[in-house]
């Protein structure tokens, strides 16, 4: 009696966890922007000034809570340009962002693509130094779990990207290029 | 002489300059050779300016020029990391250097900027973040030959390493402060100073090295210049004229030099328009 009594309760046990797991699931959220705790939030993008140094501009975007996603957003939005039509683009017209990824380092990773980032960029070691340090200073002034910046072509390590700066390794920020 | 063909990577060959002749087993210490680094070249033509001249050139221009120069005074060894058009991979530049035993190291190139009005003249030379980053690369190359040995092995060669490293980054900044006063000197040259940055081409490099920036190419009026016999020869002047005041102030401290000081050029010295 007692092996049978117990072989019900098992059994009973059983049916009770099917009907736990069928139980109508909490319906999706409709809007994804709660989800993710989208929101608008101010950050700091920047730009070459006239004294040929780097001064933040700051804007409105809306991002998500978490810095992994915001990221991919903030530097999609420091390559489309400045706002202020006096301000020139640093990167070529046709860069763009293939990802954007931090590590658990504090490595952002960013990889850039485009024709004339892939075949080749002639410029001077001014512009290029500018247009790194651009994305240097924006991704470490806007996200703080973000030490240095690691820079890639096409998802491949690449040398340079005109021929001037290294970047073999990790760039980190540097204050002497930004406007004080 | 004898040119040797190295096979560089993805598989071209570019002509290394190579001297049979090894160098005098007698020789003091000292500022004895020195190469030269026209920047760019073949596909790679650096920035281009509004009126199409075009980087590579200006700068093999320049340092062929800088070339004879350094020669005709300092009775130097000078080599220069490309001769003609050519592609040569940054890294092979101070392998360059580093193969003939170089004693300084200079890169030739010339800026651009997308903000107008931009013009003047900077030196650089390396930062010690990329130079530490050489150093672990060093230290992790050594580790992962496994042992216990070779890690206190490469702790050593780490700090060993690192000392190096400091002392050319002394000296390249005495170097870089040296070039950069004397194109101040250059009339209608704005300084932008002297500044640290990870230059590619100068990682590497086992002697003090630097990067000049001559001028702004982008620049209508300094692109004008550029292409100037007269501007060149007074930009070949400062460059000669720091060479050879860092080499006396080096070779001073070092007790190798008994000659008297390098006066700077005369700031009466005019560019060619």
């Amino acid at each position: 009696m007692g092996h049978s009594f117990r072989r019900w309760i098992a059994l009973g046990s059983a049916v009770a966890a099917l009907a736990a797991c069928h139980r109508a699931a909490p319906p999706l959220t409709r809007n994804l922007n709660v989800e993710n705790k989208v929101a608008m939030r101010s950050v700091s993008l920047y730009y070459e000034s006239p004294d040929l140094l780097l001064a933040p501009e700051p804007r409105s975007l809306p991002l998500p809570e978490n810095p992994a996603g915001a990221l991919d957003l903030v530097v999609r939005e420091l390559l489309k340009g400045s706002v202020n039509a006096g301000v020139p683009r640093l990167f070529p017209d046709d860069a763009v962002l293939r990802g954007a990824y931090l590590l658990p380092d504090g490595t952002a990773l960013i990889d850039l693509g485009g024709p004339t980032l892939s075949q080749g960029w002639n410029t001077g070691s001014h512009q290029e130094l500018m247009a790194l340090y651009s994305l240097v200073q924006t991704v470490t002034a806007n996200f703080p779990e973000a030490k240095q910046v690691r820079v890639l072509v096409n998802g491949e390590p690449a040398e340079t990207l005109a021929g001037h700066i290294s970047l073999t390794d990790a760039l980190r920020p540097n204050a002497a290029l930004v406007s004080r | 002489m004898i040119v040797d063909l190295h096979k560089v990577a993805g598989g071209g060959v570019t002509p290394v300059p190579s001297i049979v002749t090894p160098r005098p087993v007698q020789q003091a210490p000292g500022i004895h050779t020195i190469v030269i680094d026209p920047g760019h070249g073949g596909k790679e033509v650096g920035a281009i300016g509004p009126g199409g001249l075009m980087e590579k050139d200006v700068t093999l221009q320049i340092c062929r020029k800088l070339q004879d120069a350094l020669e005709s005074k300092l009775h130097a060894r000078v080599i220069l990391t490309r001769t003609d058009d050519s592609i040569v991979p940054l890294d092979q530049r101070t392998a360059i250097a580093n193969q003939f035993k170089a004693d300084l190291f200079l890169s030739v190139h010339m800026n651009a900027a997308v903000v107008k009005g931009a013009h003047g003249a900077e030196t650089y030379f390396l930062s010690l973040e990329a130079s530490d980053e050489l150093a672990k690369k060093a230290a992790e190359v050594e580790n992962a030959q496994g042992g216990p040995t070779s890690t206190s092995g490469s702790d050593l060669k780490l700090i060993l390493w690192d000392l190096a490293q400091q002392e050319y980054l002394n000296e390249s900044s005495r170097f870089a402060q040296d070039i950069q006063e004397e194109m101040n000197r250059i009339t209608g040259v704005q300084s932008r100073g002297v500044k640290q940055a990870p230059f590619r081409v100068l990682v590497g490099a086992t002697m003090p090295a630097a990067l000049v920036e001559v001028g702004f190419i982008t620049n209508p009026e300094e692109e004008s210049k550029l292409t100037s016999d007269l501007f060149q020869k007074s930009v070949v002047d400062a460059l000669t004229t720091a060479i050879q005041r860092y080499k006396t102030d080096y070779e001073t401290r070092i007790g190798t030099n008994h000659s008297e000081p390098v006066e700077a050029t005369a700031a009466s010295t005019k560019h060619g328009t």
